[in-house]
């Protein structure tokens, strides 16, 4: 795929996601503490660390010893220079990384007292392979590239298949039917439109009583009647082979959900919402569910959705 | 204040019942009694009285927001429209409870589902057991705006849809029993019960526009009281799940596993 996206936008200029801003960015360096030891007792030494003084998790993406040597020559660059050195070669040492806390005793293990030297290390694990490289020169880093920012970014970049269909619905099947409707992204099937709800419940009952029946409500609620259908045997389709509420299915509606409405999403296992601001309804409390409370991607919560804005006029 | 633990207690009670009653019939066990207190509509000399009371529907409708709250309101303002109406036959709902449970749906079916779902049985100060389903006062009562004379009585905190729901309709004050960890909006997670920041007081954002709400509702908020019989909802919840841990499958069982995993990374 030839998309020629901003590296960190996982959003069109058409759809907009909503992401809670970042809480606070991890430095990229921070200070910590090494000691120096002979290679002989690296690998007994840094067993015992492992088991009494384990990296904290803030360090946790970095090796535990490095070799300052190697790191030097890394850093020149220069494969032949070692003639020289190798004469009057200093003692070779490792260094050994110990944490945040200075004040740790080591004694129980080591048969020396050691000298805990302050060291720059890298503060977070490598957004990309280029950062990887760097962070290299300052302290050995693991780097796991499908756990990478980079790489999650670009998983999460719309591609021009899902912007085309994500545009057609919300034209012609929200912005100029002003309704809430669930659509199946496998093939883009309107699967529930929150007009053709809001008529079979009038029908039986006076839901404009209800301030809680409203449009993304009727919407969810008309994917209930479909999986009750298949309850009961009366269709044939995704339902009686076991769909689930909203599983993988997407939700456009031509006005930001409130906070009820977006948790009730949330409930119905929705995958992605999509909104057009267009419309308001001033009797509403807790509004802006998504672009204000961020309901779709609150911690701890056992199912999430992506969201989107709409911005109709970018297109040309 | 002597009076109102008293009330608290009793009425909480009844909540817990409901929710038992959502139990026998494969619901996540959470109940909740909607009492109108002191107010002129009140016939009889009564001083408070049961206007709806609701249990989890989720299983029995497909819908998984029919909260106890939810089909609480639903049911004194449209008679059940979302709610009792949208259920599955006993039958139907139970089957397919039973091949993912193992629940013995037969054992469900002698508990006169109907009438548990509608009436808080043997409760004089119930509604329904004082006025009937078509009595002039009861369709007095089915005003919105009566819902802010209420208060609701439920098993569990709400969780942040309900929370936003009671909100929305302006409820007086809710009392509940546990807290909810996962997804309690009034404390746990978020504060949905205090009154509303006015949109326009925060910071002028770019790209919305805020200006245009500034006219607009914000929730005034409702007073809370929690850990009423609390110890009573924990063990009514715990008796459910620990039933659906026995009867689920190993698939299952491993995909919940997953979906943690999901999380952590
Ligand atoms: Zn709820």
């Amino acid at each position: 795929m030839s998309l020629k996206s901003e590296e960190t936008s996982t959003s069109s200029d058409v759809f907009v996601e909503i992401r809670k801003p970042q809480a606070e960015e991890r430095p990229r360096t921070v200070t910590a503490f090494m000691m120096s030891i002979e290679p002989k007792q690296c690998s007994k030494i840094v067993k015992q660390l492992a088991q009494v003084l384990p990296l904290p998790e803030s360090l946790a993406h970095l090796k535990r010893v490095r070799n300052p040597q190697k790191m030097k020559k890394q850093a020149e660059s220069l494969p032949n220079n070692n003639d020289e050195s190798e004469k009057k070669k200093p003692k070779m040492m490792l260094q050994v990384l110990i944490g945040h806390d200075k004040s740790v005793s080591l004694s129980s293990f080591l048969s020396f007292e050691p000298t805990l030297e302050e060291v720059t290390v890298p503060g977070r694990p490598p957004k990309s392979d280029a950062e990887w490289k760097e962070f290299n020169h300052i302290w050995p880093t693991t780097f796991l590239p499908l756990r990478s920012e980079e790489h999650h970014e670009k998983l999460l970049a719309l591609n021009p298949d899902e912007i085309e269909q994500m545009t057609n619905i919300m034209e012609e099947q929200v912005r100029s039917k002003m309704q809430v409707v669930v659509v199946d992204p496998t093939d883009g099937r309107v699967i529930s439109k929150s007009k053709d709800e809001y008529a079979l419940q009038r029908a039986v009952g006076d839901i404009d009583n209800n301030p809680l029946a409203t449009p993304v409500l009727l919407a969810l609620q008309g994917v209930s009647r479909m999986e009750r259908q298949a309850a009961s045997k009366k269709s044939k389709d995704e339902f009686s082979k076991g769909q689930y509420l909203c599983t993988g299915y997407d939700l456009y509606a031509p006005y930001e959900p409130t906070i009820f409405e977006a948790m009730s999403c949330l409930h119905h296992r929705l995958r992605r919402l999509v909104y057009w601001d267009g419309t308001e309804n001033p009797n509403t409390v807790w509004r802006n569910g998504l672009s204000r409370h961020y309901i779709h991607s609150l911690p701890g919560t056992n199912h999430r959705y992506r969201s989107f804005q709409y911005f109709p006029g970018s297109t040309d | 204040m002597e009076k109102q633990k008293e009330d608290d207690a009793h009425y909480m009670v009844m909540a817990l019942q409901v929710a038992k009653a959502a139990l026998s019939v494969g619901e996540v066990p959470v109940g909740c009694v909607l009492v109108l207190k002191d107010h002129l509509s009140i016939p009889g000399g009564y001083e408070s009285v049961v206007i709806s009371h609701g249990a989890n529907q989720v299983n029995a409708t497909r819908d998984a927001t029919r909260h106890a709250e939810i089909v609480a309101i639903d049911r004194i303002l449209t008679l059940g429209t979302s709610s009792d109406q949208m259920r599955l036959a006993l039958d139907t709902g139970m089957e397919q409870y039973a091949e993912s449970s193992g629940f013995q749906h037969r054992q469900a079916r002698q508990k006169h589902w109907e009438d548990r779902w509608v009436n808080v049985a043997g409760n004089p100060n119930h509604w329904k057991n004082q006025f009937g389903w078509k009595n002039k006062t009861y369709v007095e009562l089915r005003s919105p705006e009566v819902l802010q004379n209420c208060e609701l009585y439920v098993t569990c905190e709400p969780c942040i849809m309900c929370s936003s729901a009671l909100a929305t309709v302006g409820i007086k004050r809710v009392i509940f029993g546990c807290k909810n960890d996962r997804f309690g909006g009034c404390g746990s997670l978020l504060h949905l019960h205090r009154k509303e920041e006015s949109l326009c007081e925060s910071s002028a954002n770019q790209s919305l526009d805020y200006s245009k709400q500034s006219s607009s509702k914000v929730s005034q908020g409702y007073t809370i009281t929690s850990g009423i019989l609390e110890n009573e909802a924990i063990a009514l919840l715990r008796s459910f799940y620990d039933r659906e841990n026995i009867y689920a499958p190993d698939s299952k069982r491993k995909r919940k596993l997953g979906d943690n995993e999901d999380l952590i990374l």
